[in-house]
Order: structure tokens, then sequence, then C-alpha cells
């Protein structure tokens, strides 16, 4: 009976293990940067490839339409295709090929600002697919893997996260399963892809024996530079073999351990800047590197604050800002942000206040707090100084949200002027004694207690561990 | 689906949920088997053009057009394809050879609207093995097989 209940209850665990790994809420960041980076390395080849795009893609170019069909492939869709299928046939081929190749880049800058991001996604997925069609015999690996990323990209919602439509639509995403299953099939199918390629290199002597790596490195389509004196050290060559079909092949089981995961990002993104610059197959390796990056890289576990879901639809359109309410600067500047905060997303409290050393300590900032310091407490961070107002200001009606964009000066600078009007700004004000009520909204500080202690009791469960 | 590409499954075999499948694996691009570099490589096919112009002079011009990398890879991809039709049999290896050195010396023709004639010759080019005893002769550019196409009066070639 023990045994039978053990058993059960090991099921039960890896049940749970499994639901954990593929379901448990993640942030969709990786999804962004795939977005970025993919959008980026391909909008350079776009632009290598401009010049020459009637020689690739017509049906009169290198490869004519007739003998590419000859050679044995008649893929759809493709640009003849579509046009025949459209009634546009008499559509003059360059033509045609122009419309395609502007709307594919175009598509692929829109995807990579994030603006119309879904329409885009599709948009740039699918022109990519008929342009890598039309002209199948010139395509490589990076045609190859930038297909597969673009239709993954088409079903994630990467447009939530380093959007302008986010931007624009003043989305604050939560993490959800959703986000979750989609980044396991992305970075499962990335694992088979390596292990497998790593396998089938396995299978060839000249991995083994340091002969690849010797012909790459001297054939004339990839040599880079003179490399013949490696001749002199074949087991370097050896060596670099070995190392790439372990890298390779481990990249399934090792890049997910915590304590490897780190070993393995290093060594693919050294292997495929290697390629770039060592066999000039620089966007290939580029692209590589992105995909390693973004999918392993970047966390995707929900903070803390999120992850417990009691709070976070609470806290969703709310953020805690501390101020100081014994200046009058800081008084009217709480009075400008609320005129232009219909929704009432912020809620204010004076430093002095007991709310306000409860947030703080939940922070751990107790010990550090100025008088002069305006707090903000945002989807469990908290932000001082320059740094919180200027993400207060992207909230706010009216042409405010561009400040925003003055994040990108280094904080140290930012700072450097918030504590230049900080240190005058008895002088230049004067003293207020604290005219605002502070908003009688305790519940969030609760709310953040409660979870704290929720997430500190939960430690073991899986849908709050980190991977 | 992620390894039905890798594994080779012949989806035909399963009727119209196997047309399905491979049409899915087509958009989502899982049909990929990954064989970059492997098992091993062989040996690298170019491509020259011997332009014969009609003031009789004569112009020798590398298929890999140097425009940039990006470019010049992908035409080393076209360049392979006489590498893969070299396992065709005959008579259809040697059509589809001719078939395709046929495309390309039309798109030279295009681009130099003074040429009688252009002799397509394709070449091989055979690293020095890593471990070779020395003395080893330097590896050279090897013409394997060679076709030439003149221009008739219409414009077309023979």
């Amino acid at each position: 009976m023990s045994k039978e209940s053990n058993e059960k209850e090991r099921i039960h665990v890896w049940i749970k293990r499994i639901q954990s790994f593929f379901l448990r809420p993640a942030r969709g960041h990786p999804f962004a940067a795939l977005r970025i980076g993919l959008c980026f390395v391909l909008l350079i080849q776009a632009y290598y490839l401009s010049e020459a795009r009637h020689d690739f893609y017509a049906s009169d170019g290198i490869l004519q339409r007739t003998t590419a069909f000859e050679l044995g492939l008649n893929p759809i869709p493709n640009i003849d295709w579509i046009m025949n299928a459209a009634g546009a046939a008499d559509v003059p081929p360059r033509t045609a090929i122009d419309l395609f190749t502007y709307s594919y880049a175009t598509s692929l800058v829109f995807l990579a600002l994030g603006l119309f991001t879904q329409v885009a996604s599709i948009a740039a997925w699918f022109l990519h697919w008929v342009l890598n069609n039309t002209s199948l015999h010139t395509r490589y690996g990076i045609d190859i893997y930038a297909h597969i990323f673009l239709f993954y990209l088409m079903l994630s919602p990467s447009g939530k996260y380093w959007s302008i439509d986010a931007w624009r639509r003043k989305i604050t995403p939560l993490p959800t399963s959703k986000e979750r299953v989609i980044l396991r099939i992305m970075q499962l199918h990335l694992c088979v892809s390596y292990s497998v390629t790593g396998l089938l290199k396995a299978q060839g002597e000249q991995w083994w024996n340091g002969e690849l790596i010797w012909r790459a490195l001297t054939l004339p389509i990839y040599q880079q530079w003179d490399m013949t004196w490696l001749s002199q050290w074949p087991f370097l060559l050896m060596f670099a073999g070995w190392m790439t079909l372990f890298f390779e092949i481990g990249y399934a089981v090792f890049i997910w351990p915590r304590q490897t995961r780190w070993l393995w990002i290093m060594a693919m993104l050294g292997l495929h800047l290697g390629i770039a610059v060592f066999l000039g197959l620089h966007l290939f390796g580029y692209i590589m590197c992105v995909l390693t990056f973004s999918l392993f890289a970047l966390s995707a576990e929900p903070d803390e604050f999120w992850a417990y879901s009691g709070v976070r639809n609470e806290v969703k359109a709310r953020s805690l800002v501390i101020f100081d309410g014994d200046c009058t600067l800081c008084n009217r500047w709480v009075r400008f942000v609320r005129s232009r905060d219909p929704i009432r997303r912020f809620v204010f409290i004076p430093l002095s206040s007991v709310q306000a050393r409860k947030v703080l300590d939940l922070f751990r900032r107790e010990d550090a707090v100025e008088s002069s310091t305006i707090y903000l407490v945002q989807d469990s961070h908290i932000y001082d100084r320059s740094s919180a107002i200027l993400r207060i200001s992207r909230w706010l009606d009216g042409p405010w949200p561009a400040l925003f964009l003055l994040l990108i000066i280094p904080r140290r600078l930012r700072d450097l002027v918030y504590r230049l009007v900080a240190h005058y700004r008895f002088q230049l004000f004067g003293v207020d004694v604290c005219p605002l009520q502070a908003d009688s909204d305790d519940s969030m500080i609760t709310e953040a207690s409660s979870f704290r202690n929720v997430v500190r009791s939960q430690k073991n469960n899986p849908f709050l561990t980190r991977s | 689906m992620i390894i039905i590409g890798p594994l080779s499954v012949d989806l035909s075999r399963f009727g119209k949920l196997g047309d399905g499948l491979y049409y899915y694996g087509e958009a989502a691009g899982t049909n990929t088997q990954y064989a970059f570099f492997s098992p091993g490589i062989s040996i690298q096919i170019r491509v020259r053009f011997t332009v014969k112009k009609a003031n009789g002079s004569t112009e020798s011009i590398d298929f890999m057009s140097g425009r940039n990398r990006e470019a010049d890879l992908r035409l080393g991809d076209i360049s392979d394809q006489f590498l893969t039709i070299a396992s065709v049999q005959d008579p259809i290896g040697r059509k589809l050879q001719r078939s395709l050195a046929a495309s390309l010396a039309a798109s030279i023709f295009t681009r130099h609207p003074d040429a009688r004639s252009i002799v397509v010759g394709i070449e091989e080019f055979m690293p020095k093995p890593l471990r070779a005893k020395e003395p080893y002769p330097q590896p050279q550019w090897q013409q394997v097989y060679s076709i030439e196409f003149s221009r008739q009066k219409r414009g077309a070639a023979t």
C-alpha cells in the first residue's frame, strides 16, 4: 500500500514538473529580443541582396525558372504562383519582384519596431517563405532558421514587449502560460536542430580527425584568412572538431540546467562568431547567436510580484509613488501628475508616512532613504529619482510620455541633475506642510506584504521556483 | 513535427493526413534536416565564363561576382548544383547539366549584348588534405566540364 502511494506520489510530482515546464507563466521578453535581433539580421541580408534581387528571383534570372524546376523542385507559394493566382500574370516580372522584396523589407522594419506587430509578423513570415521558395536553390542555413523562427514569432505575443504597439497602448503585459508554451516549443526546436546536426556531423570521419575544419578553412569559398599554418598543429583542428560535436550534441541536455547553461551559451556564441569571422558566414553566425541569446540567455521568469496571481490583477493598473510631502516643488509635481492621470494609475504616499516606511522596508530601502528622493513602485520594481520621474511621465496624458526616452541617458548623469534640483528645492520653491493627503489606499501595501509571505512559504511550489 | 524532418519520415504514406503534415512542415520549416557540413566537405565547384565578343576579343568572367559576400554565397550554392547533378544517372544528368549551363550562359548574354559566344567552364577544387605527405602538389582548379553557347540572330543561344 505504501509502495503504491509512493509510486502515485512520484507520478504526481512528475506530472507537476511537466506542467510547470510547459505551463508556468512566463514573460515574453525573449520573443521581443528574438523579434528585434532576427529582423535586424534579415534587414542587413535584404540590403545586401537588394541589388541582385532580379538575378535571384526573376524567372529569367541567373537560374531560370524552367531550369530550377528541371532540377527537381517546384515549391509553392512562389512569386509566379501568387501572381498567377491573383490574376496578375501580366504584371512585368521585375515589377512583381520589386513589389515582393520592398514589401518584405517594410514588414521587417515594422516587425523590428513592433508597429502593427501581428500583421507585420504574418507578412514577414509569408513573404520570406515566398522569396525563399522562388529562389530555393540559393538558400542556406540563415534562410532555414529565419523561416522557422519567423513562423514562431507570428504565433507569439512578441508585440507586447519592447514595441511601439506596447508603448502606444500602454500595455503592461502579464506573464501567462501561453508565453511559456510557445517559448518551450521554440527552445525545444532549437535543441533538436543542434543535436541532430551534431549527430549527423559525428557520422563523418572528417569531424573526428580535424579534416573538416581544415577543409572549411582552406576551401576558397570560405577562406577569409591564411590559416594554412594550422597544418603544423593538427591536434588543434581535431580538438575544434570534437568541441563542436560535444557542444552541439550536448546542447539539448546541458542548455537547461542552470549550472551548465551559461557554459553552453558562451560556447555556442563563440562557435557562431568563429563561423562568422573565419568562414565568412557572417549573417548565419549572427542569426544563430540571436537565437541562443534570446531563447536561453534572457530570463522569461516572471518577477515574484507577478507570479502570485492573487496580487497581480490588483496591482496591474496601479503604481505607488512615494514623495517628500514637505517640499513645495514635490507637491506641485504631484498635483501636476494627478491632473494628467485620469485613470488614477498612481497612488501617492508622503515619505514621512508609516505606509511609505512599510513599502520601503519591503524593498529593503528603509536604511537608505533620503528625503529628497522620489520612489516609484511599479511591476514589483522600485525606481528612484530621475528613473522614477521619467517612468511616471510615460503614463501621463499629453506629450509627457516622450520624456520616457530620456531613460537612455546614463542614470548617473540623470541623477546628477535630479540631485542638483533637489538640493536647492527649498531655497527655490520653499517649504510646504504636507497640504496633500496621502491616498487612503493601504490595500497595495497589505497585498504586497501578504504576497511576500506567500512567496516565502511557497518556495517549493514548482510554479514559483525559477528554472 | 519538430523531429519528423530530421527523421526523414515519408509523410506521403499517410495519405491526406501526410499531405497536410507535409504542407504544415513547409510552412513552419519543420521539414528541415539540419545537415550542415555533414557528414563532411568534399570539393568546391566554381563556374567561369569565357565571353567571345563581336570584335574578336575574349573576356573571362568569374560567376561569383564579388558584389558582396551574401550574394556570392548564393551564387556558390547555384554552382554546387553541378555537384548534385553529378550524382544523377545519364542521360538525365547530362541533360540537366546542359540545361543549367545554358541558364547561366543566358544571364551572361543578357549582361553582355556584344557577346557572340560563351564558354561555360565548370571547375573543381580539391583541397590539400590535412595530413598530406610532402611534397604535395599545390591544389589547383581543374576543369571538369565545358560547353559553348552561341548567340543566334534572334538572340537565342544554341
